[in-house]
């Protein structure tokens, strides 16, 4: 494709060729007919009509041309001088045809009217009003029988010339309100012998049959994607020309059906026309909507049929953009004749050449005539014609490359890049072409403003540079060109020329480096200062680049996906700093059915996302195993169905998707200034409205972020603060629902100890004793877990204290129980704060005053097996079994100040280091002065806590607490180790305490009765370190003043 | 009250800005505003969005409402209703006014925004005043307009009020006349 001349401003322009081929007359919105002449005139005369001028035929001699007025004029050639009027209409006229003999003129208006003009008379002989909308296109049957027309109503009429009676209506186009908005021009053609009549539909021609009107074949080829604009037979009769809204134009074979060439609009354009050189028939002439006339050479198109050239073999990863990228069909020559003979008796292949014998059996005479009209070469019979089976396979065309965060390049004013660090724009007209750079944050740079000579087109933005890139062009290589603002020196600029043939597809841009992508699959990478620092190959053409920090993210073409699909591969690769590694190797980027990728970037932070076309945003799962999670889906938040979200940044910490709200269209225009919205991000759950679902999307999403963040060694309150309050949530609604297994499980995610004692007083209050004893159970796990974790020593003292467990026996295992209880008591105190905190978070509030009200209600059943000895030896108490801190609970009026009967309390004889024992009773000085300010009650409680735990870490000397299950436990250990010779010590003695609890009564009174007989005689030292205390039963009592003392505080209170 | 009194008022309404610097939440006694972070849209008091305009640290978004639509909508609507029609943002007038004195270059088709804006607010006025007019020529005691904006209510507050006084004086007067007159005659 030569470069585009250009002829008239922006809008609709027609082009035409003077009958013997040697001048183009083009007309446009200018108001102005220009004459060329032939292909290579640059100094063209204009003719200025005044307006707009929507269409131009030439005819003998003279030239007609639609103009604004509604009028059609003739005018004389070359001068231009006004000849009379043709017709006249109340809207304007936007396509009209003069029949080849010139006698007769067909026009079509915006006021629905199609008016047939005779020439001679000049009179107008027919006026057709059958149409509910402006007419789009008409068109006459080369016999001048019919006339078929197309308008904004959708239908396709076919009518008589003579009186204007319908012959066929055909629903066959989209409905719109005015021809602009029309999705094609639909021009139509009959074929030149008025057998056929071609209809552009979307993508493909439907071949109509004449008097049948039923359609007999459609043309279509996989490279033909987008809509067909405009279409024009080719005066030899053989060859149609179709032009098409991305600007391909494709020259289809009437007969075989196949697409013999293809050329693509250098820019994408829509082309508004097409003519053919009726002296040449290689020569076809366009417009596109900017006013600009290009020609074609054409290879086939010659008066002699020639097969067509091969060019080069079809590939279907040849570029897309590549504007002379022939797509000859003759890669698919043989294949397809395959295909034919396989499905010589398929019914869904229609012969043409039997239709015709079948129908019109007197057409043959005729067709003959036209054959040898046609010349020597064509003597054979018309071959027999296959449509393509709907189902074959056609590759999916590869997505092009592209910088994330850009608008389309074809566009006057468009978006180079939006990211992060700012708005990269382009301005391209006639007289400028220039680009603007503003920054978000004005103390990285004030706005720049370039001249762009070099006609660049990629771009990116870093807080240390701008990097810009131009393609290749037939004379040039491909630029590279880096504004370095960040840079101390008075040098800021360095340009790169890529070696030839190495065009820059994708580029992106860091603080310290810049990284290039070309066609012949390398990636270069620039240091800053522009050093050549690597270069290295990508697997497949490249699709977007993207960086942050010292990585770098490549997206290439993979393979051919299934039809419909991509097949893209990323590749994560740390490209600067010490480490070079791939992060990720080549993985294939899952995307939504059918879909291409449109956006990938780095977070703020640095995770890498991306979204597809579909608007699913996907984040790199880093915590798990590298997978790539949903996690929003801007299609959600869109308002109407053609309404999409242009990504332009991600930020982790805020939990936010930054883009620009679109309004029926996949990206914003430069102005008015698109405004940012932000979009959170939603973890796709399924039934996402039910209370669950949100918990555990909440839990989901934060837990993502939270490790993500830490990843980067940045935690967020906020996340952090959510996760923990989902967790709880999630579990309380568990709780409630009964769902005790599951209820566990929330309790598994739980990693710290805080939110499980939570989960674990919760349960409590809930009455689920199970559920409590479950999820202190696991507590005890984790924390020993931690504790090995922590210190080996520990570990070693654990070791030894079992040695001692087992040979000291009676002494050692109550004192243990002693530690439980204290660990337990002071592991409440030490925790209640943090409870305390979060269970004065807004949302746990109410539920916990609510379970407040039912525990004063009634007294808990729990039972503390540790506390019996001591209870039933001290005095008899009037409530059996219960705590003596479930005594406070009853009578205070609200336990949110004191949270005492805690479920962990149910620890039995785990081994307790004895280092941990001065740990906590240094905490619980610590608490004590802490709390004696606030609470009264528990500085009391610690107080006497601390006597105890002061006693107890003298050493496995102290005798006086030998309990009743001690000397029970001793008495059936030998038989239970017996029974259970694979269990531990722990568990033996978890094993002892159930059984000791389910012991009868009578059974457990006389143990009880023996551990006190025991005590009493305990040996001297106990007497030494209980000096303040003159008997071991008195001794008990020092918690019991203290809680009474509680109890009356909280009374009185 | 004064006008720029109730303009004083609508400056604590929340106004969209897009800041082009970055900076950390500030603490004001009527609330925290920010943190600020370049080039994300984010919500600050009127006087607050004018001050930062005015040194050029930030742009304007326009509010949902200040948009061509939406405003035709919303006249259609006043024209259409009989009564007084709820108002997008009970300062409509004010920050209209504020938003294009100073940021005409960051809302699109300011011109006719004003315009629009300006026309509602004709309408409104013109309803108010026949209300009034309705008002006194009955002679009611009491009256309930819904739905009117403050600036609307203090561009007849001092009016109106004296008026009625001056109304109501009069009235006792005439009627001490005649019952006096009356008193005389008998």
């Amino acid at each position: 494709m030569k470069s585009l001349k250009l002829a008239h401003n922006d809008g609709h322009t027609d082009v035409c060729y003077d009958s013997s081929g040697s001048f183009i007359l083009t007309c446009g919105s200018d108001g102005k007919v220009c004459i060329w002449e032939g292909k290579d005139d640059t100094d063209t005369s204009s003719v200025n009509l005044g307006d707009k001028i929507f269409a131009i035929a030439f005819q003998g001699g003279r030239f007609f041309a639609a103009t604004e007025e509604n009028t059609i004029r003739i005018h004389t050639f070359p001068d231009g001088v006004s000849d009379g009027m043709v017709t006249r209409f109340t809207a304007p006229c936007r396509h009209f045809v003069v029949s080849d003999d010139g006698s007769m003129l067909v026009a079509g208006a915006d006021d629905f009217k199609i008016k047939v003009i005779s020439m001679e008379e000049n009179e107008c002989i027919c006026l057709y009003s059958e149409h509910q909308a402006p007419i789009l296109s008409v068109s006459i049957d080369p016999t001048k029988e019919f006339i078929a027309s197309s308008s904004c109503d959708g239908t396709v009429k076919v009518w008589h010339v003579i009186d204007g009676t319908t012959e066929k209506t055909l629903n066959l186009l989209s409905k719109c309100s005015d021809p602009g908005q029309a999705k094609s021009l639909c021009r139509m053609c009959w074929s030149t012998d008025g057998e056929f009549l071609l209809i552009p539909v979307g993508n493909e021609i439907q071949v109509y049959l004449n008097s049948s009107w039923e359609i007999v074949k459609k043309l279509s080829h996989p490279n033909i994607t987008d809509t067909i604009n405009v279409m024009i037979m080719c005066p030899d009769g053989k060859h149609i020309a179709v032009g098409c809204s991305n600007g391909d134009i494709g020259i289809f074979e009437l007969q075989g059906g196949k697409l013999i060439d293809k050329h693509s609009h250098p820019k994408h354009l829509p082309i508004t026309s097409l003519a053919w050189n009726p002296n040449s028939w290689s020569e076809l002439a366009f417009c596109d909507n900017v006013g600009q006339l290009g020609f074609l050479e054409l290879v086939m198109a010659d008066k002699k049929e020639q097969a067509p050239k091969v060019t080069n073999g079809t590939s279907i990863f040849d570029d897309a953009d590549d504007d002379d990228a022939l797509m000859t069909a003759s890669g698919h020559v043989a294949p397809r004749d395959d295909i034919d003979k396989y499905l010589e008796d398929d019914d869904n292949s229609i012969d043409i050449g039997s239709i015709k014998r079948s129908l019109n059996l007197d057409n043959e005479d005729e067709n003959s005539v036209a054959a040898s009209r046609d010349g020597d070469d064509n003597k054979i019979a018309p071959a027999p014609v296959f449509t393509l089976p709907p189902d074959l396979f056609k590759p999916t065309p590869p997505q092009p490359p592209f910088q994330p965060g850009s608008t389309p390049e074809h566009l006057s004013s468009r978006f180079m890049m939006w990211n992060n660090v700012g708005i990269i724009r382009q301005y391209v007209s006639e007289e400028e072409n220039s680009i603007d750079i503003e920054f978000h944050d004005t103390t990285t740079h004030h706005a720049l403003h370039i001249d762009n000579k070099s006609e660049y087109v990629l771009a990116d933005l870093s807080t240390q540079a701008v990097l810009l890139a131009s393609k290749e062009e037939e004379d040039t290589c491909s630029k590279l060109f880096c504004m370095h603002f960040g840079s101390w020196d008075t040098h800021k600029e360095w340009f790169y020329t890529m070696p030839m043939d190495e065009e820059i597809k994708a580029i992106t841009a860091t603080d310290t480096w810049v990284a290039v992508a070309t066609e012949l699959r390398n990636i270069r990478i620039f240091s800053i200062g522009g050093l050549q620092r690597q270069v290295f190959s990508i697997p497949g053409n490249v699709v977007a680049l993207a960086s942050h920090g010292n990585q770098l993210v490549v997206v290439y073409h993979k393979g051919m996906g299934l039809p419909g699909d991509q097949h893209l591969g990323v590749s994560v690769i740390c490209v600067h700093g010490r480490s070079r590694k791939m992060l990720i190797n080549g993985d294939s980027l899952p995307l939504s059915p059918k879909s291409k990728l449109s956006w990938i970037g780095f977070s703020e932070e640095g995770s890498v996302f991306y979204m597809d076309v579909d608007g699913v945003v996907r984040m790199l799962n880093k915590q798990f195993a590298y997978t790539w999670s949903p996690v929003a889906n801007t299609k959600q938040h869109v308002k109407g169905k053609s309404d999409h979200y242009w990504l332009v940044g991600v930020s982790e910490r805020l939990q936010q998707i930054r883009c620009v709200p679109c309004k029926g269209s996949r990206f914003p225009a430069t102005l008015p200034r698109p405004a940012l919205a932000v979009l959170p991000f939603q973890l796709p759950l399924c039934e996402p409205e039910s209370e669950k679902s949100q918990y555990e999307e909440s839990y989901q999403r934060s837990y993502l972020f939270a490790k993500s963040l830490s990843d980067y060694g940045m935690d967020s309150e906020d996340v952090n603060k959510q996760y923990r309050e989902s967790l709880i949530k999630l579990f309380a609604f568990a709780a409630k629902a009964s769902r005790d297994f599951r209820a566990l499980e929330v309790c598994d995610m739980m990693e710290d100890q805080s939110l499980l004692h939570l989960a674990a007083t919760y349960a409590t209050r809930l009455k689920r004793i199970q559920l409590a004893e479950r999820v202190s159970e696991i507590m005890q796990r984790r924390q020993e877990e931690e504790e090995v974790e922590e210190n080996e020593d520990d570990e070693e003292r654990n070791i030894h204290f079992s040695q001692s467990l087992r040979s000291k026996g009676t002494t050692v295992n109550s004192d243990e129980e002693n530690d439980n209880v204290n660990m337990t008591s002071e592991y409440d105190e030490s925790t209640t704060p943090d409870v305390k905190r979060i269970l004065n978070g807004p949302m746990l509030k109410t539920h916990t005053e609510k379970e407040n009200h039912k525990v004063q209600e009634k007294t808990t059943p729990r039972y503390n097996p540790f506390k019996i000895s001591r209870c039933d030896s001290s005095e008899k108490r009037s409530i059996k079994g219960t705590q003596v801190f479930d005594k406070i609970e009853k009578v205070t009026p609200k336990s949110s100040g004191i949270i005492a009967p805690l479920p962990v309390s149910i620890k039995k004889s785990t081994k307790k280091p004895s280092s941990g024992q001065a740990k906590l009773s240094m905490f619980n000085t610590k608490t004590e002065k802490l709390s004696s300010k606030t609470n009264e009650d528990r500085t009391v409680n610690a107080k006497s806590q601390h006597s105890i735990s002061q006693e107890t870490s003298e050493g496995p000397v102290f005798k006086k607490k030998i309990s009743a299950f001690s000397l029970w436990f001793e008495e059936v250990k030998p038989e239970l180790q017996e029974e259970q010779p694979d269990l531990s010590l722990d568990d033996v003695s978890q094993l002892a305490t159930e059984r000791f609890r389910n012991l009868p009564k009578e059974e457990r009174e006389v143990w009880v009765q023996k551990a006190k007989s025991s005590s009493e005689c305990g040996n001297v030292k106990k007497r030494k370190l209980s000096e303040n205390d003159t008997d071991p039963s008195q001794e008990t009592k020092a918690p019991q003043h203290a809680t009474a003392k509680l109890a009356k505080f909280a009374k009185c209170d | 009250m004064d006008p720029s009194e109730v303009e004083f008022l609508a400056e604590r309404e929340l106004v969209k800005v897009i800041p082009n610097f970055t900076h950390d939440k500030i603490y004001l006694i009527s609330g925290d505003v920010g943190p600020f972070s370049a080039g994300l849209p984010l919500p600050v008091p009127l006087w607050l969005a004018v001050n930062l305009k005015q040194r050029q640290k930030c742009r304007f978004v326009a509010p949902d409402w200040m948009d061509i639509d939406v405003l035709k909508e919303k006249k259609q609507e006043e024209a259409d209703s009989r009564f007084f029609t709820p108002m997008p943002s009970p300062h409509y007038m004010e920050i209209t006014q504020l938003l294009l004195q100073w940021g005409t270059d960051d809302i699109p088709k300011a011109d006719e925004i004003r315009t629009l804006v300006k026309d509602i607010w004709d309408l409104r006025i013109a309803k108010l005043r026949s209300s009034i007019d309705v008002f006194v020529k009955s002679g009611e005691s009491h009256a309930k307009l819904n739905y009117l904006t403050l600036m609307e209510i203090n561009t007849v507050r001092l009016f109106l009020t004296k008026a009625l006084n001056h109304m109501h004086q009069l009235k006792s007067v005439t009627s001490r006349d005649t019952t006096n007159s009356n008193s005389q005659a008998f």
